[in-house]
């Protein structure tokens, strides 16, 4: 029989942590930086999806994310008892940045062509400074929408004219692969 | 027009869905115990896909034995409108659209959603899939690991175990 490894559990404190930012991220709406929370209500229910993409995610087994996001409304629901959203989330995702790439979770992506001339670190903060992320290929910016992604473009040319920017649009296929 | 597989299978049904899910299922146990930990990965994915498409068209009130390719642009463009609220068609093969589908229809068109704890164990096992799953992957030389293997496959049993329930 072959040997197979069993995943790690997060320690509790690990865990906690986590929990906590999550929650903590929940109260505050609009603002940049990570964890990035969607929740897509289900009609005219109650009921949600919520998807929180973090870079923290890779050091966590995925079957133990949803529970780690669920503890976390539980936790925002202990200081929102008035409107309490734990019980109403029907699916939780938690994604790395890749993998909600890779899922074309966001459609619209930035990055930047290294050009002599430009400051490259100065063009690496300008884009952490626009929510960039560091991905195995180098910082990017993410965007669900073109027109947040257009904005942030302008941004970037206002304080770089001299660099170039890429905003990538990904096209998903329609066909069976 | 029928796909080309329906003249050497027959049609896809929901019966046929469930009859290849357990095969697979089956298939790809035996590949993990020979240490080709790709190869079941591979096979264990669709099991879950074949158990979310029969589950969603049974919500859709297909009969065991009616062909789905005839309700399947209906569904896919419910899919599209409702679960992904993009008007454009689910990617093929997408678990997470097909997993949103049955907890919308249940919640917002049945009126009898799942039990949170389920719901949310049904994204898990099809999260779980989904980060290493895709069908693409054939194309390729795998390195998979058996730790990976393992995942999936209680993913995909999970699929077999709830299958009654979705």
């Amino acid at each position: 029989m072959p040997v197979v490894p069993q995943q790690p559990v997060p320690p509790v404190a690990e865990r906690e942590r986590l929990v906590e930012k999550i929650a903590r991220e929940l109260s505050r709406e609009g603002e940049q930086g990570e964890p990035l929370i969607f929740e897509n209500s289900i009609q005219d229910t109650k009921k949600f999806f919520a998807i929180v993409v973090w870079s923290e995610w890779r050091f966590i087994p995925t079957r133990q994310r949803a529970s780690i996001i669920l503890e976390a409304y539980q936790k925002y629901d202990e200081e929102h008892r008035d409107d309490p959203k734990g019980p109403h989330l029907a699916m939780a995702s938690g994604l790395t940045w890749d993998e909600a790439d890779a899922k074309g979770l966001f459609p619209f992506s930035i990055y930047p062509h290294v050009r002599d001339g430009v400051d490259s670190q100065a063009i690496h903060n300008a884009m952490v400074q626009e929510g960039g992320i560091e991905t195995a290929s180098g910082v990017k910016l993410f965007f669900a929408s073109r027109n947040s992604a257009e904005a942030a473009l302008q941004r970037l040319y206002a304080r770089f004219p001299e660099a170039r920017w890429t905003l990538s649009e990904r096209i998903p296929s329609a066909q069976d692969d | 027009m029928p796909p080309p597989s329906a003249a050497l299978y027959g049609a896809d049904t929901i019966a046929e869905f469930e009859r290849a899910a357990r095969q697979r299922f089956d298939e790809g146990v035996s590949l993990a115990n020979d240490g080709f930990y790709g190869g079941a990965i591979y096979l264990h994915g669709y099991v879950a896909e074949m158990l979310l498409k029969a589950a969603g068209y049974k919500l859709f009130g297909l009969g065991a034995t009616d062909p789905v390719e005839d309700q399947r642009p209906i569904v896919e463009e419910w899919i599209a409108e409702y679960v992904l609220s993009s008007k454009k068609k689910a990617r093929p093969h997408d678990l997470d659209a097909w997993a949103r589908w049955l907890i919308f229809f249940r919640t917002g068109i049945l009126g009898r959603p799942y039990p949170s704890a389920f719901s949310l164990d049904l994204g898990s096992n099809k999260d779980v899939i989904e980060r290493v799953w895709v069908p693409s992957m054939r194309y390729h030389q795998l390195s998979s690991t058996a730790s990976d293997a393992a995942d999936v496959r209680a993913a995909a049993q999970w699929f077999l175990t709830e299958y009654p329930n979705l």
